[in-house]
């Protein structure tokens, strides 16, 4: 049971009228604690008279609450009499009488007497300030602060979300109304900032967390990767030279890029450069080996074809053939299919490597061998190879185990000479050989446990399916019924094989597509394929299918054999029936169902069966585990087997399927191979998570064309096995590599590596948190302009500008280094309407209120105009010119009668592209007359917001803002620097639209604010705030 | 689906071809048309008029027909009716005294309290067959054809009324690609098309007619796609004066959407009724093999 105190105000200011305030005394004093309660006519007037302290200790209260207009005004002083009475600050509480409505009031007392009750109040401990300060946002009015905290004497915390301080001010180009330039007025300051010995800058950085109270902050401030060592970057910018990849520059707002790797402008402070990285590109992720597609297409765009290659090779060796073979899951995945069609990416690697080719490839330097354990591996298909590739630049001594004449595998017997010519094979098998890799041909391998015994510490089994299935219909065994995997490998060997004038393919996979097509060059008039499903279920790639057509094969699609026909041991034709699709099967694909009595012949010499391929177990170890699909069982993480130091990957593992998913196994087994010989863990942090880019940023891009393969002539290509799809020449494959939109911003190609001599950039750099403490903290994170995107009825353009857009095109350390220029055709614009009020005081998007300062920075952006296009006209469109600071009026009236601005009263409805002009459709409300214009380039004055990327640091501050985002001060006009938490302090438009004298005004008043609080005698009193 | 259906009286004549593909091509789609028995003009404008509460009862009778005949929703096509029977409609939900005086002065009829949803066949479209839905059943795909929508005013304006964003629609767009063809956007799609002042002005008209539609052929639009009998004909009628007036202009075929939909659906376009239009889409679907 405690004593409560209620003092209710009721002075003729209350928001109650004196029934209400009466009711709810009434109602207050039923609560049994109440044993004191008053109507107090002048409480904030005069509190001492007879002083409220008296009152309190007279009847003994060890709760208060007392009532006001507005806390925020009152607390301190009514805090004053109940400290003074001895109570301790959660023993009082002031309670707004915002509403008439007594439930807070009620809900108080209750809180109170609870609180009181439930434990004894223990004396608040009196903690001593920590005399350090936060600034959040380095912008002026950021800046303006820290410099009077550091001059004070107080180490400060500049925390600033972008690579450099300098904020929106810094990108400007001179300001209103004095026209200076900010490069000269604000880099002093900025300047100052970097080098202030009480000043420690943390630029890239947020505030992740924030706990305390007044006095004393704990904050947790993320210091995201810039991927450059910032102590060693000297900001010569050489990476920059060699960066391949453009991005959008936050800095010149678009109006030019910037390279991946970049300083955002040259008076940057600090003068270090940063990486900006989006995660993995979409085409990378989709790769089952993770080959970096966006980064040799990046340098590919440079011309530069040899560093490209590099880039590939950093993954695989295979450059050429998977360049020809690959089922490219990368272009399923390429955002460029949204604008247009999909990076022609396959065709780009191809070319890399047919261009290395082409000039003549170096031999390969030999890799050292660093480790003692031989590893083999058995079969050099694409998983033997990919996994001997990974293993010899490990440093492992590698031995490949061909049973065939010749290496390669599936790629050499299985794939067709017009689809990979065997000089490519050959060429990046013998890369394989020079770094180290040892190929024994006609050595199959009989018997695993003997390469056991020869030293061998690991086995890696690459050994394919290359066992035909068979169809188990009748007359199977015909002569003339051949194996498409059988018949090619024949085919690929040279051997001579002859076959008759009609040929029927069974299948719809790639090996069927390619036998049929081998068929017809081997001079079979008419070839068949027959698939029991439709076309779009057909697994092959559906270019090849395409080109078979062309190539004069036939498809009968929905039909099954069922009966192989001959006449005296001689193959005559085959029995089929149709098929229908019924419902999905496990493989999602509609399965077919035969139709009853629909049996039908077909007359031919020779049928190919490519229906699938199974795993051959000869010469495995007997205590190998298989699937029950009769595929080697191997972890599909790590590519174990059940048996010790053997693993497994390719075709044998997965059955027949893709080249590059065969390369991703054999790359993944040599990684255990690895882990496994030196005795780390197989499975820690695998499979390797990929941060894939979610959607890239399409805005300003223009459709064009993916460059379209060059092909054979159908009819040339019947005479013999030369390749049917020619690649790209130098120029096509440049012009491709443009159309990146480069998803993930930086490549990883790594030149910026090469190039930086002070080794300061690594590509593997994570983001890291950093503690402070401090007693203090300013909020200054500034604005933001609404989009141009949301006002519809403006169309997007690149010669429409938003207000900070055109500020950099007259800037004279603007890409256009301070000549009028209009984007999209570098011509001097002669009209530019400049239109204020976009999205502000309009209600329907969502912005009623004044942005304050567009009405003055577009009166100057259109003099800028005028002082640059002598002879040009600017017209400003706006519904009341508000010039309401010092020599703001005189400012405006210059632009008017000197330079012969014309300003137009009323709306802009429509703002559209006309061929080379731009059409302008608003009206003058003064003469009621609509207009039209036609102008060259338009600027708009967007309506100015908080920074939205602001919103969640609000809550982990925990400090109220209003429905539009700004920050809520204390109290509107009395205590206009402080935020509804006590300790933390507002600076600049993060609290409201302003311009940089008032910004810089409030980072002086929010700094003394904290020098106050720094320069308190007695150690702060603080109730813990709720957050 | 049964959907009650409102034609008004251009769609009888005039705009034949708007009424009669709608109703095979939305057949085609599973939506029967049921036309409102004993239905009456649909008032052709909303009456600004604080006053005028007389101009209200054409529309609002209409909405008595359909709650009379059990329906809860009515459909319409031209735009000009979807306009005045959803403003009439929305009048009569939200003020209460004239509603009373409206239902007082029709004593004869049953009690209107806005219980009619008024809906234009477009949101049918979009909100309950779905673009992707409609893509599936083309069977002639529009490829080829570059056609601007023309929205006009009454489908968008006022706000309360719109069926789509009110600045930058899409609903037309997006109905042209799920049919194959390409949408071209121009900035005229929202204009006016100078409406009623054709009855006193045609020649204002005309230099509408021609701005809007020369806006759509500089983009690179062939033909327009429309909803409204009123833009149709103010953008049809006033073409051969602009052939003969200007050298440089040809002439544009203009669509209703529900032709577009009915030529690729495959329906004959019998049901298009391309007699009635000023300058005939004819060649223009031939050249692209989409008419025989």
């Amino acid at each position: 049971m405690s004593r409560l105190g209620i003092f209710l105000c009721q002075c003729s200011f209350s928001p109650l009228d004196s029934d209400d305030t009466e009711k709810l005394l009434t109602e207050v004093r039923r609560h049994p604690d109440v044993a004191y309660s008053e109507l107090h006519p002048d409480m904030c007037l005069n509190p001492s008279a007879e002083g409220l302290a008296g009152v309190i200790k007279e009847n003994r209260l060890d709760g208060v609450i007392f009532t006001s207009c507005s806390s925020a005004l009152h607390k301190s002083a009514f805090g004053d009499q109940a400290q003074a009475a001895g109570l301790a600050p959660d023993q009082f509480e002031v309670v707004d009488l915002g509403q008439p409505d007594s439930e807070d009031i009620i809900k108080a007392v209750a809180n109170l007497a609870a609180r009181l009750t439930s434990a004894a109040p223990a004396p608040e401990a009196s903690r001593p300030i920590i005399k350090k300060a936060l600034i959040i946002g380095g912008g002026v009015a950021g800046i303006q602060a820290a410099l009077d905290i550091a001059d004070a004497g107080y180490e400060v915390f500049l925390v600033e979300r972008s690579p450099s301080i300098g904020g929106h001010m810094i990108q400007y180009s001179e300001v209103f109304p004095t026209l200076d330039c900010p490069q000269c007025i604000l880099t002093p300051k900025m300047v100052e900032v970097g080098q202030h010995p009480n000043i420690r800058l943390l630029t890239y950085s947020e505030v992740d967390k924030v706990s305390g109270r007044v006095g004393d902050f704990s904050v947790r401030v993320k210091r995201k990767a810039s991927y450059v060592e910032r102590s060693k970057c000297t900001g010569c910018g050489e990476c920059a030279s060699v960066c391949p990849v453009e991005v959008y520059s936050e800095y010149e707002r678009g109006v030019t890029s910037q390279k991946a790797i970049y300083k955002p402008f040259g008076q940057a402070v600090p003068a270090v450069f940063t990486v900006e990285k989006r995660g993995i590109s979409p085409c990378r992720a989709a790769c089952p080996a993770g080959v970096n597609a966006q980064g040799y297409i990046a340098l590919i765009s440079q011309g530069k074809f040899k560093e490209a290659l590099a880039v590939v090779r950093r993954t695989m060796p295979f450059a050429g053939v998977i360049g020809r073979v690959c089922t490219y899951r990368c272009e399923t995945e390429c955002e460029r299919k949204t604008v247009d069609e999909p990076m022609a990416i396959r065709t780009l690697k191809r070319f890399i490597a047919d261009y290395e080719l082409k000039a003549g490839r170096e031999k390969a330097t030999p890799v050292e061998k660093t480790r003692p354990e031989k590893v083999a591996v058995v079969g050099s298909g694409p998983a033997g190879l990919a996994c001997a590739y990974d293993l010899v630049r490990k440093g492992y001594p590698v031995t490949v185990f061909e049973a065939m004449p010749l290496a390669g595998g599936l790629l050499r017997y299985g794939i067709p000479e017009y689809r990979l010519p065997n000089n490519i094979l050959d060429n990046e098998i013998d890369y394989v050989r020079e770094l180290g890799v040892e190929i024994k041909t006609d050595s199959p391998v009989k018997d695993l446990s003997q390469l056991f015994k020869q030293g061998y510490k690991a086995v890696f089994l690459g050994t394919g399916a290359g066992m035909s299935q068979k169809m188990g219909i009748p007359g199977e065994e015909t002569t003339g019924v051949r194996h498409a995997i059988d018949f090619l490998k024949q085919v690929n060997s040279g051997e001579k094989v002859s076959l008759g004038q009609r040929v029927a393919v069974i299948g719809g996979g790639n090996a069927a597509v390619d036998a049929a097509r081998v068929a017809r060059r081997l001079g079979a008039g008419e070839v068949t394929m027959v698939y029991r499903r439709s076309r779009e279920e057909m697994p092959a790639v559906a270019s090849e299918v395409d080109e078979a057509e062309n190539e004069g094969v036939k498809l009968h699609i929905l039909a099954a054999p069922t009966k192989i026909l001959s006449q005296s041991s001689r193959l005559t034709g085959i029995e089929c029936i149709r098929m229908e699709l019924g419902e999905p099967d496990a493989s999602s694909r509609r399965r077919p169902i035969p139709v009853k009595g629909s049996e039908f012949t077909m007359d031919v010499d020779n049928v190919i069966i490519a229906i699938g391929q199974v795993v051959a177990k000869d010469g495995m170890p007997e205590e190998l585990a298989y699937t029950e699909r009769g595929t080697v069982a191997a972890d599909s993480v790590t590519y174990e087997t059940n048996v010790a130091g053997v693993f497994a990957g390719g075709d044998a593992v997965s059955g027949p399927a893709d080249v590059i998913g065969a390369i991703a196994a054999g790359k993944e087994a040599a990684e255990s191979i690895d882990r496994y010989l030196t005795g780390a863990d197989l499975r820690q942090g695998r499979p390797e998570p990929r941060n894939r880019v979610k959607e890239a940023s399409k805005e300003g891009i223009k459709p064009k064309p993916r460059a379209a393969m060059p092909m054979l002539d159908p009819a040339q290509r019947l005479k013999s096995f030369a390749e049917v799809e020619l690649g790209f020449g130098e120029k096509e494959a440049v012009a491709e590599a443009k159309r990146c939109l480069n998803c993930a911003g930086c490549c990883e190609c790594l030149s910026c590596e090469v190039a930086c001599e002070r080794q300061a950039i690594n590509h593997a750099m994570v983001d890291s948190y950093e503690e402070i403490n401090v007693g203090a903290i300013i909020v200054a994170t500034g604005f933001e302009l609404t989009p141009v995107k949301a006002i519809a009825e403006y169309e997007m353009d690149p010669d429409v500008l938003d207000g900070i857009q055109f500020e950099r095109i007259l800037s004279p350390g603007g890409p256009t280094a301070g000549v009028v220029l209009r984007p999209s055709d570098a011509r001097t614009p002669r009209e530019v309407v400049f239109i204020s009020c976009v999205g502000s005081r309009d209600p329907e998007h969502g912005v009623p209120y004044c942005s304050r300062v567009c009405c003055m920075y577009l009166a100057k952006q259109a003099m800028l105009y005028k002082h640059a296009v002598h002879d040009g006209q600017a017209y400003i469109f706006y519904m009341d010119t508000r010039t309401t600071g010092k020599g703001y009026e005189e400012f405006v009236q210059r632009a008017v009668e000197e330079d012969g601005v014309l300003y137009l009263r009323g709306r802009v409805s429509k703002v559209f592209r006309d061929g080379e002009k731009l059409r302008v459709f608003g009206a003058d409300t003064l003469t009621g007359k609509k207009i039209e214009l036609s102008c060259d380039l338009v600027v708009l004055g967007m309506a100015i917001v908080p920074n939205p990327a602001t919103k969640a640091l609000m809550r982990t501050l925990g400090i109220k803002t209003d429905s539009y985002g700004f920050i809520t001060e204390a109290h509107y006009k009395l205590r206009p620097l402080e935020t509804s938490v006590p300790g933390i302090y507002v600076a600049g438009t993060a609290q409201g639209p302003k311009d940089i004298p008032d910004s810089v005004a409030q980072g002086s008043g929010a700094a003394s604010k904290v020098l106050a609080l720094f320069s308190r005698k007695e150690p702060v009193l603080a109730k813990a705030e709720n957050r | 689906m049964d959907l009650s259906y409102y034609p008004g009286c251009t769609l009888k004549t005039k705009a034949k071809g708007l009424e009669d593909s709608a109703i095979a091509s939305l057949n085609a789609l599973d939506v029967r048309l049921v036309e409102i028995e004993r239905w009456n003009c649909c008032g052709t404008v909303y009456s600004l008029a604080e006053d005028d509460l007389a101009h209200h009862l054409a529309p609002v009778r209409n909405l008595i027909r359909v709650k009379e005949q059990n329906g809860d929703r009515v459909g319409t096509l031209c735009s000009f009716c979807y306009h005045t029977l959803k403003r009439a409609n929305l009048m009569v939900r939200n003020d209460a005294e004239k509603r009373k005086t409206l239902n007082d002065f029709m004593e004869e009829e049953v009690d209107y309290n806005g219980e009619v949803e008024v809906v234009h066949l477009l949101e049918v479209l979009r909100d309950e067959i779905g673009w992707e839905n409609i893509a599936a059943k083309v069977k002639v795909p529009l490829k080829g054809l570059k056609v601007a929508p023309y929205y006009g005013c009454t489908l968008l304006r006022p706000q309360e009324v719109a069926i789509d964003q009110v600045e930058r629609p899409t609903i037309l767009h997006r109905l042209v690609e799920a049919l194959g063809a390409e949408a071209v956007d121009f900035p005229f799609a929202t204009e006016c098309c100078g409406s009623f002042q054709i009855v006193g002005n045609p020649d204002a008209i005309t230099q509408r007619a021609r701005e809007i539609l020369s806006s759509a052929t500089r983009r690179g639009a062939e033909a327009l796609v429309l909803t409204c009998p009123l833009c149709h004909f103010n953008l049809g009628q006033r073409q051969p004066e602009l052939i003969q007036q200007y050298s440089d202009f040809t002439g544009v075929p203009l669509f209703y959407f529900t032709q577009l939909l009915a030529i690729a659906l495959g329906i004959d376009p019998e049901v298009c009724h391309f007699e009635l239009d000023f300058v005939s889409p004819l060649s223009l679907l031939k050249s692209k093999n989409l008419v025989s």
